[in-house]
């Protein structure tokens, strides 16, 4: 279990059940900042293939995370083997833009919006 | 501590001061003692010294006295001439007295009870002998020549004894000058063992102090020693940290030189390519107002304004994240929607997808992860032609006051992030009529956020604008910004806020 907390967000990795969730308001200022929860990212995409990301909890999430996390599906998309399956809710405004391009980017992407 | 030192310090001089004092004191005493001692040797010496003369020279003179007196009775005895013997005569007499002086005189010089004795022996001896000298005269006057002669042998054998007597006083009274120089060669050496024990002692005494001192100055040595090499250590450890600390300083220095050389960039990289006001007065048809203000740390808000042929663009976006890198894919973006628009190319997909590629190979070369959003609006004549993804924009129209929000989500994707978009864009068209609104925005404003954590809201700025829209472009520009940051108070602002209201012209 991989844990990142920072100081309005947590993101935790269960390697047992390839799911990594995020939670809180990420504002990380660029791709720098961002690096340790893709190297998260990254070794989940390492180790499994069909991976879940949860972020119903995640209320808000800044343009170079909404980067982040299309670099991540390009990744999975390019790997071919991987399965993604995201999490959200639509309660949370940024995420109803930004799934849907992130499943456009991977059209295998499985949406679960509740 | 320091008083401390004082006293130490204090006890080490009195110490030394005395120890000083008595090395003085002992010298001074040992020279005293000796050059007493030495005075009293010498005058010892001197008296000795004279008085032996003195006494020598009168025993001396004693001897010769008889001698003489004897040779003048020996001589009287061959005279025959009566003149001639009463003139030996008065010298044989003037011999007595200058006998009788001389004892007198070695007496008044002190003798020894022996030779008190002796001398007494001698006058009885010399007594007689007198007796007969007088004799001898005698029988010269009386002529009787060889009498006179045996008597005069006589005479001359007593005083024999006395000359040898007195040789004999003479050479004891060398002895007793000998013992008495040699009295004072023991007086002397006892002088000198004494100065000498005293100045072993003044020599003890200073070797002592000198060790004190010594003992004194090397202890005092190592605790300065000590304290040089801690005073030391300490100023190469406090080298040390200023060094770090300059380093410290400076390179917080740089960063922050840098960080708001950069910020002057890329402000100024925003406001260069902003349409003039008179660029957006010379839309026909549209009025127009802009409004862009720069977050601290972020840049990449776009919007523009272009005019070819009747036809004008208007374009909104927003570049991911911040920076002169995200600055720089923004001027990027607008020069590749001038070039287009110059190009004269009709097609939104055509236009999106080329500039979309274009920007999308330039981002690769760059190593950037970053996109942007886009919105472009093609208006003529008040139809508009809306495409590219972005924020909602909002429509009021006059005639109802109602407020329509038209969603960009499936107008578009992402600028830079895939080479080909083609498929993702479509166009939304819309007939403005005059004194409708339409105000586009980054998201800057909906994510706008207060000290409570409560994001401003596309439905708040809907509120505003529907309240606000029959008013000049810029009055709702006004209100919309007032409100926007009555909401964000205090609180920190995160994203540029970018505004763009427009509105169709009433008929002339």
């Amino acid at each position: 279990m991989a844990t990142i907390e920072g100081e309005n967000y947590k993101v935790e990795y269960n390697p047992d059940t390839a799911t990594i969730a995020i939670s809180g308001a990420l504002r990380l200022g660029g791709l720098g900042e961002y690096a340790p929860i893709i190297e998260v990212l990254n070794a989940a995409l390492d180790e499994h293939t069909n991976i879940t990301l949860n972020m119903k909890q995640l209320e808000f999430l800044n343009s170079s995370g909404i980067a982040m996390l299309s670099k991540f599906v390009i990744e999975a998309r390019n790997k071919e083997t991987v399965d993604l399956t995201l999490c959200g809710s639509s309660d949370v405004p940024w995420q109803g833009k930004s799934l849907i391009n992130l499943q456009r980017l991977m059209p295998k992407i499985t949406l679960v919006v509740e | 501590m320091d008083q401390k030192h004082k006293n130490v310090a204090k006890t080490h001089f009195i110490l030394i001061i005395m120890g000083f004092l008595a090395v003085v004191g002992v010298l001074t005493l040992s020279t005293s003692i000796g050059f007493s001692n030495l005075n009293q040797i010498n005058a010892r010496l001197q008296e000795v010294v004279q008085q032996n003369n003195g006494k020598s020279i009168l025993m001396t003179r004693m001897r010769d006295v008889i001698r003489e007196r004897m040779l003048i009775v020996y001589a009287v005895v061959n005279l025959r001439d009566p003149f001639e013997q009463d003139e030996y005569q008065e010298k044989y007499s003037g011999f007595a007295s200058q006998f009788i002086d001389a004892r007198d005189k070695l007496t008044a010089l002190g003798l020894t009870d022996e030779q008190k004795q002796q001398l007494d022996g001698q006058r009885k001896i010399l007594g007689e002998a007198q007796v007969i000298l007088n004799q001898v005269f005698d029988l010269v006057r009386a002529e009787q020549y060889e009498e006179a002669s045996k008597q005069a042998v006589k005479a001359h054998e007593m005083n024999n004894r006395v000359l040898v007597e007195l040789q004999e006083m003479r050479e004891l009274q060398q002895k007793i000058a000998e013992s008495s120089v040699a009295e004072s060669g023991v007086a002397t050496a006892m002088a000198r063992k004494k100065i000498l024990s005293l100045v072993a002692l003044a020599i003890g005494i200073s070797a002592v102090i000198i060790g004190f001192v010594l003992l004194i100055i090397r202890r005092q040595d190592k605790a300065l020693t000590k304290v040089m090499q801690e005073l030391e250590d300490a100023n190469v450890n406090l080298e040390k940290r200023v060094v770090e600390r300059t380093n410290e300083l400076m390179s917080t220095k740089a960063e922050n030189m840098r960080m708001s050389a950069e910020l002057e960039v890329t402000h100024q990289l925003q406001e260069m390519l902003l349409p003039r006001d008179e660029e957006l007065l010379q839309v026909k048809g549209l009025d127009i107002a802009g409004f862009m203000e720069p977050a601290d740390e972020v840049g990449g808000d776009y919007y523009d304004v272009l005019n070819y042929d009747g036809r004008t663009i208007i374009g909104i976006g927003d570049v991911t994240g911040h920076g002169l890198e995200s600055s720089v894919i923004m001027l990027m973006v607008q020069m590749a929607v001038r070039t287009l628009a110059v190009s004269k190319e009709l097609d939104p997909v055509r236009y999106l997808n080329v500039l979309n590629r274009a920007v999308y190979d330039n981002v690769q070369r760059m190593g950037s992860h970053k996109n942007l959003t886009l919105s472009l609006l093609e208006y003529q004549d008040g139809a508009l032609n809306l495409y590219g993804q972005h924020e909602e924009m909002i429509v009021v129209r006059k005639a109802t006051g109602a407020l329509e929000r038209i969603d960009t989500v499936d107008l578009g994707f992402p600028i830079g992030l895939q080479d080909d978009i083609s498929a993702f864009v479509h166009t939304h068209q819309i007939q403005l009529a005059p004194g409708d609104v339409v105000v586009l925005f980054t998201d800057g404003i909906p994510e706008a956020e207060n000290d409570r954590k409560e994001y401003y809201l596309i439905d708040r700025l809907c509120d505003v604008v529907k309240t606000n829209f029959a008013r000049p472009v810029n009055e709702i520009r006004q209100a919309v910004v007032d409100d926007v940051r009555r909401h964000i108070g205090s609180h920190k602002v995160y994203d540029d806020i970018t505004l763009l209201v427009l509105k169709q012209q009433e008929v002339a």
